[in-house]
């Protein structure tokens, strides 16, 4: 009886003892970051009808940038673009910018400038620099409009990176996808998104594409990537064919003869498009997610960069250049090397090389004559490269868009020289 | 092998003599052919054919229909047979969990111990250990391993005997495609239960603990509804009502 009553005894102050130390509410931490969109509304008649020429102005957030022979186009995020003569490369020349409310992906084919703006498609006539002017709106080309409670229209987000602290037993998941979030969820889904790299090439009139485009023509069809919505645009007449979903977190479009290369936060999905209006899925690769432009370079080989380590876009931990071997035979893509990279962001093809930017890191250039065999030849540190361009005509003529702007580099005796910098 | 058997002291006579526990500091357990149970200590080991025994007293074993033999020393007999060890070294593995619809709770545990006296005993784990938990909302998963010091004490003496054990250890994470990142953290786990007594060397338990875990860990979720990357950082203390089943050796 003395046993169990000392056993009693030490059981209790054990109970006591824990309970004590497991209410100890300070020793409990939950912070949460995210990024926190605030929506805007706004008349989007009023949108639709700001005059599209305006006096030049100074870049302050550059995003797409195309180049002809002639003229620089340089996007101003969710404004516009700006148009400079560059018929000489060390000294561009502002000429006019173009007011195109909340437009971020642009791409030029023969003269046209293909343009998104809030809802809409436009088809801009480009054959005068000097006075370019809407050929074609295709109004609601990415749905219908969303608008609040008193009617306004909802023509976009803000975003904040925002760090708080919070209790562990609310439901912040909930709240952030269901609650009043459907419209944004609604919105981004739809239309296009930011893009994760800072500023890239859209493409050039020498038949480059860019790797990290959202829109890219090809064959007379226009293709637009979304969140999760793939569309069709017939060029002439300007059209849409068809607007479908066709998967979830996209990021690139890349057409390649006869695929479409889709970039998703952890995917290529490809696309057979013989008949370029219809697109049909092939195949898929899927690695870890990241952010990833896709460079098809041939019908067997396509590169691939992962980058991660940008919280709001590209969470995750892992930094490679992949080399995807493509078959013939439907769903057949494979990896066949995989090389480990610091940041990489846009890749493209000049000559038998592979140039790859590293944003802060550098510019790293691979021997691709082996096109399945990449071999590092040359990583230049001093040229900090988001994402690189060859000049359309001008083969000794390379073009960087990096941290500090867009640097037009001459390339004499294996050196690179800048020519011009256009700060942004 | 069964002439070895010779004559048997009844310490407590046969099974059915026995109505309480008693503590038997040595004692040869004789499993008969018919089912029956000799309890007591063999006095001679020279005669063939019958086993002179004592029930205060002494009896023959016929050594052909003795089905099995066993030899204890330290324990404490109950009926039929059954009892507990109250010395000597255990092996004691267990296995359980817990959760509800926010977070759960799940482990396989190995002990090499001790015991003490017939009260106390104690010993050294290690334990696979998997959580899962909701954190504002977030689905999160963290594992470990968790090499701990384990202490048990008996608050009764009966057949099925109940008590008090506590494991402290000091979990060291686990990754897996699965699991957040994640730190070593704390690991406590009190808990009642029943220890049941057996006639042989294996004995089975059944227990109910609270397991606390501290975890600080980093999760990013890459984004859903296309709202973007959610990141969480947490320093909690994981906790759990868990049910388990052992089994103890030797």
């Amino acid at each position: 009886m003395m046993l169990i009553t000392k056993s009693r005894l030490l059981l209790t102050i054990s109970i006591f003892l824990v309970a004590a130390f497991v209410s100890c509410d300070g020793l409990e931490e939950v912070k949460i970051t995210y990024t926190e969109a605030n929506a805007i509304y706004g008349d989007l008649e009023a949108i639709r009808n700001t005059p599209l020429n305006a006096a030049p102005r100074s870049i302050s957030n550059a995003g797409k940038i195309f180049m002809t022979d002639q003229i620089l186009l340089i996007g101003e995020e969710s404004e516009g673009i700006h148009v400079y003569d560059n018929s000489d490369p060390s000294l561009p020349t502002p000429i006019l910018f173009m007011q195109i409310p909340r437009n971020r992906e642009f791409f030029i084919s023969e003269d046209f400038i293909y343009a998104e703006s809030v809802y809409d498609m436009l088809k801009i006539d480009f054959s005068d620099p000097q006075n370019p002017r809407i050929n074609t709106r295709i109004p609601f080309a990415f749905g219908e409009e969303l608008t609040n409670g008193q009617g306004e229209t909802l023509i976009g987000f803000n975003y904040e990176l925002v760090t708080r602290e919070i209790d562990k037993e609310d439901d912040l998941f909930n709240y952030l996808s269901l609650n009043d979030n459907f419209a944004y969820y609604d919105f981004s889904q739809r239309l296009i998104p930011p893009s994760a790299v800072p500023a890239s090439f859209s493409g050039s009139s020498g038949g480059q594409i860019g790797s990290i485009n959202k829109i890219a023509v090809q064959d007379g069809h226009l293709y637009t990537v979304s969140r999760s919505q793939l569309s069709v645009y017939q060029t002439a007449p300007f059209t849409q064919l068809m607007r479908e979903n066709v998967g979830s977190n996209l990021e690139t479009v890349y057409p390649f003869n006869n695929r479409l290369f889709i970039g998703t936060n952890n995917s290529v999905e490809i696309f057979n498009v013989e008949d370029p209006a219809q697109p049909q899925y092939e195949s898929s690769y899927w690695h870890a997610t990241s952010c990833d432009p896709v460079l098809p370079v041939s019908e067997e080989t396509a590169y691939a960069t992962l980058r991660t380590g940008d919280f709001a876009a590209c969470p995750g931990d892992i930094n490679a250049l992949i080399v995807l071997g493509l078959s013939h035979q439907r769903g057949d893509v494979r990896e066949i090397q995989e090389i480990p990279m610091e940041s990489p962001y846009g890749l493209t093809m000049i000559d038998n090389l592979l140039y790859v930017g590293e944003g802060e890191n550098g510019l790293k250039i691979f021997d691709a004559a082996s096109e399945q065999n990449l071999r590092l030849i040359k990583h230049d540190k001093n040229i900090k490269a988001y994402d690189v361009l060859p000049h359309p005509s001008r083969a000794n003529y390379l073009l960087v868009a990096g941290p500090t702007g867009l640097v037009q580099y001459k390339l004499s005796d294996d050196q690179y020289l800048p020519l011009s910098t256009i700060s942004f | 092998m069964r002439k070895n058997y010779l004559a048997i002291l009844l310490a407590s006579l046969c099974l059915n003599s026995i109505h309480a526990q008693r503590h038997v500091k040595e004692a040869d357990l004789l499993y008969m052919d018919d089912g029956s149970l000799y309890v007591g200590t063999i006095l001679n080991r020279s005669v063939e054919k019958n086993f002179l025994l004592n029930t205060g007293d002494t009896i023959n074993v016929d050594p052909f229909e003795i089905h099995k033999r066993r030899r204890l020393v330290n324990v404490t007999m109950h009926r039929r047979g059954k009892f507990h060890f109250r010395r000597g070294q255990f092996v004691y593995i267990y296995s359980g969990g817990g959760g509800d619809g926010t977070s759960g709770t799940s482990m396989i545990a190995g002990v090499l111990g001790n015991r003490f006296s017939k009260r106390l005993s104690a010993g050294l784990g290690v334990s696979l250990d998997y959580y899962t938990e909701t954190v504002a909302g977030f689905w999160v998963e963290h594992a470990f391993t968790t090499p701990f010091g384990y202490g048990r004490l008996y608050l009764t003496d009966t057949k099925t005997r109940l008590y008090f054990d506590a494991r402290l250890g000091y979990a060291l994470q686990r990754s897996s495609f699965f699991t957040e990142d994640h730190s070593n953290g704390v690991n406590i786990q009190p808990g009642l239960g029943i220890h049941f007594a057996s006639r042989n060397k294996v004995k089975f338990h059944l227990n109910m603990a609270g397991n606390w875990q501290y975890v600080t860990a980093n999760s990013v979720d890459p984004g859903f509804f296309g709202s973007g990357p959610v990141e969480l950082d947490y320093s909690i203390w994981q906790s759990q009502v868990i049910f388990t089943f052992g089994i103890e050796a030797w």
